[in-house]
């Protein structure tokens, strides 16, 4: 683990970053951003006695599951990012990119559990609009033990409009880094409660991919895709979310605009802001992070650059996104202090930094209680891979 | 799926001495198709002394059907490009494939064989674009009529060695299909469609066949007057893609397939759909009733999207049911076949990019124990991995080009 930086550190790196106009007009709420506890597990296997011992007791750490989801309609943004057909080898997509179905089973048997009145299980998959379920089905999962985990489980695909009359518009409070709101599938604004729960993963364009950037695909593809319209939301999600990676077009017109067209057309720069005033609108109440198993070099199997299957044998959880990503961050060997231009930030902004400039949390780990103990090493060295990998690549 | 009796070629414009046909002794070609009656004069007393029949294109012999096909392959294909063609969480690439085609003629001309014939189309004209022509008719139950372009005919003419060497693998991938090792098997088939292909049902029909392949799913086609219920059996669901309303005796087949626990899906014109409507959220375009132990899903709205008719059917009988998955198959088109007794399977690839990144997998429905793998070089199979699933089994594929058979034994 790198050495905590010290509070002078981190102003000096606040400067950095507004002078670089990184923080645009939010900066200075980051100070004092909210700080709440994380609790990190061992976790070997994805048995179900393990992962329900590990994860009950890390929910307890964090003041209890209960407190955050009884009587509550919970939604649960997993993350299945990219094509059902891409694996890394032979390796199937839950062991290294997509969050693996028996974390998102057990956690959802212990919200159930701990008096959930409804747990809704969301995703935006690739370019579709098919039933969630059938997704899952092409991965070889059985969506039945997610939806027997609990009772009054659903799945919805967010991807579209889905079973609402109309998208859900919603602003964003500190009025955004890009855009000052969003279109969303109603999934998003008709739960009380908010879970983000991914996979412990490096990115191409962000540099690390935790519970913010998960919150990334909760746009529907049918408005920020490359497919969608021009005026209208398309019926149905075609492609990406180039839109937001290049900046090259706008949403479909119903939809808020960019406010700014002036800013660079770049992904690293407007992927981090995107995903900040997403989490904006949609504040995440729990982030469950599942690095038992993951892949290093990516958050998929494609792009260049050598990947590997992984298994750090960890989970982590917390009520706050940006401690809980914070700490991933030193469990795979990064400062979350770090700021564009070092590891893994080399061509892109920190999400961690611009999310604490908005006030969502801090990411400093010297305000962050870590239940289980501060964090020593990494509990798999992504950072030292990095470092491997680019030395190669300079090499070469 | 009968190993092909006739391995034919059109024999190249440029190659005006017969001296030529030496460059066909121990390769399987055993037919030729010329394209004037009058240059095939000493072509074919020479051929017939190596008893080569020899006939004008365009007039195939008897029992033979003739589809005109395209050169199969993945759009903007060439040598170098498809290097990346894995790199980004995109959808598949387009692949022009006439496995469809073949499997239509086969469906209307019973008993024939098939042969696709294809003029040689730029850009896709690489040595490996000769062997994927063979292969994706072959695997689908057809022949390919090898066709050289002109400038490979003529280098082979002149005894260039890169294309003699091409001439070579070409000649080695007929002789593959030629030397079939898997008389009597099955086609194997979750999904049928039923209509008569021609007309105003022409488009939808024929363009959803080509869809449904492109997702690899596995079809029977059922043209309209040759419905049966033993031709309906073992499938989850049949489409009525025509567009008038089915006959009486039609609709009557169909019913009965539904009460047996079938789905049918249907355009409007099949009329209302009696029964309770299905459980579960409301399909967004089809009304989803309950009859007997099946179901009938009637659109709301005239089917004019066949992609989209393809897709809606693939989960209106549901993913669960999948007879072939693959993982990093690229461009790839899957045929699953197998023996009547249901204890050999035989799942043949066919990849249609030049290079290939990744290994794939592919899981295949059915209770198999070991995998073998083969591949156009003649080689004795070699096991591959095999991963025992739930009623699968996922079977580990290293980096192969073109093509290969993976034979599943329970």
């Amino acid at each position: 683990m790198s050495e905590l930086r010290t509070r002078r550190q981190w102003i000096c790196g606040a400067a950095q970053l507004a002078g670089a106009g990184v923080l645009g007009s939010v900066v200075g709420r980051g100070t004092d951003a909210p700080a709440a506890p994380v609790a990190v597990a061992r976790c070997r296997t994805y048995s179900s006695p393990e992962l329900l011992a590990a994860l009950n007791r890390m929910f307890d750490q964090i003041g209890g599951l209960g407190r955050i989801v009884r009587g509550k309609t919970v939604g649960v943004k997993i993350n299945l990012t990219g094509a059902q057909h891409y694996r890394l080898g032979h390796v199937p997509q839950s062991e290294t990119h997509f969050t693996h179905p028996q974390v998102i089973g057990a956690a959802v048997h212990l919200m159930g559990r701990a008096g959930a009145r409804r747990i809704r299980v969301l995703e935006s998959p690739w370019s579709t609009a098919d039933p969630l379920e059938e997704f899952m089905l092409q991965v070889s999962w059985e969506p039945r033990d997610i939806l027997g985990a609990a009772p009054n489980v659903e799945f919805e695909n967010t991807n579209y409009l889905g079973q609402a009359r109309k998208y859900s518009r919603v602003l964003v409070p500190h009025g955004g880094y890009i855009f000052p709101g969003f279109d969303l599938n109603h999934s998003y604004t008709d739960c009380d409660a908010f879970v983000s729960m991914t996979k412990l993963k490096e990115h191409g364009v962000t540099g690390v991919t935790l519970s913010l950037k998960n919150c990334f695909g909760i746009t529907p593809a049918t408005i920020y895709g490359t497919g969608a319209g021009e005026d209208e939301p398309t019926e149905l999600p075609r492609g990406g979310r180039t839109i937001i990676h290049s900046g090259a077009r706008q949403p479909s017109r119903s939809a808020p605009q960019e406010q700014d067209l002036t800013t660079p057309r770049q992904a690293g720069y407007r992927i981090p802001r995107v995903v900040v005033d997403l989490v904006s609108v949609r504040p995440v109440d729990l982030a469950i992070v599942d690095g038992v198993k993951t892949m290093t070099g990516g958050e998929g199997p494609w792009g260049r650059g050598e990947k590997s299957a992984v298994s750090p044998g960890v989970l982590v959880a917390g009520t706050n996104p940006v401690n809980t990503d914070a700490v991933c961050m030193a469990l795979m060997g990064y400062d979350p202090m770090a700021v564009r231009g070092t590891p893994p930030f080399e061509t892109c902004d920190s999400t961690l930094a611009l999310a604490e400039a908005a006030g969502i949390g801090t990411r400093d780990l010297r305000r962050i209680d870590v239940a289980g103990g501060p964090i020593r090493e990494p509990a798999f060295d992504f950072a030292a891979l990095r470092r491997q990998r680019r030395n190669v690549s300079a090499k070469g | 799926m009968v190993a092909a009796k006739l391995t034919p070629m059109r024999w190249p414009r440029q190659w005006s001495d017969a001296a030529l046909l030496d460059l066909l002794r121990g390769t399987p070609v055993n037919y030729l198709l010329v394209e004037d009656g009058t240059a095939a004069g000493p072509l074919r007393t020479a051929a017939e002394s190596l008893r080569l029949p020899v006939t004008i294109a365009g007039a195939p012999p008897s029992g033979v059907e003739m589809v005109q096909g395209d050169w199969p392959g993945t759009k903007a294909m060439a040598p170098g490009e498809n290097e990346h063609m894995a790199a980004g969480p995109t959808g598949e690439p387009w692949i022009d494939s006439n496995g469809w085609k073949v499997k239509l003629a086969e469906a209307l001309h019973p008993g024939s064989e098939i042969w696709v014939e294809a003029a040689p189309a730029a850009p896709r004209l690489y040595p490996e674009s000769y062997v994927i022509g063979v292969a994706d008719a072959s695997a689908h139950g057809g022949c390919w009529v090898i066709s050289l372009d002109d400038r490979l005919a003529a280098s082979v003419a002149a005894h260039d060695t890169a294309a003699l060497a091409t001439w070579k693998r070409v000649a080695t991938a007929a002789g593959f299909f030629k030397d079939w090792r898997w008389p009597g098997m099955m086609p194997a088939a979750l999904i049928g469609v039923i209509s008569d292909f021609t007309g105003d049902n022409e488009f939808l029909s024929q363009e959803l066949l080509n869809l449904l392949a492109r997702s690899n799913q596995q079809v029977r086609i059922l043209p309209t007057g040759k419905v049966t219920a033993a031709g309906m059996a073992g499938l989850k669901a049949v489409i009525y893609a025509d567009e008038s309303a089915p006959g009486a005796t039609l609709r009557k087949m169909v019913a009965d397939f539904v009460e047996r626990g079938g789905t049918l899906v249907a355009g409007t014109k099949w009329g209302h759909a009696a029964g309770a409507e299905a459980g579960g959220e409301p399909h967004p375009r089809y009304d989803v009733r309950v009859q007997g132990q099946g179901r009938v899903a009637i659109a709301r709205k005239p089917i004019d999207d066949p992609y989209l008719l393809a897709q809606d059917t693939a989960v209106l009988v549901s993913h669960r049911y999948d007879l072939v998955r693959l993982w990093n198959g690229g461009a790839v088109r899957a045929n699953l076949s197998s023996a009547a007794d249901g204890k050999r399977g035989l799942l043949q690839l066919v990849f249609y990019a030049n290079a290939r990144e990744g290994d794939a997998t592919v899981r295949v429905s059915g209770a198999w124990r070991t995998a073998k793998l083969f591949t156009l070089d003649g080689a004795e199979g070699r096991d591959v991995p095999l991963v025992p699933e739930k009623g699968a089994a996922e079977v580990q594929l290293p980096a192969i080009a073109q093509y290969a058979a993976v034979q599943l034994d329970a």
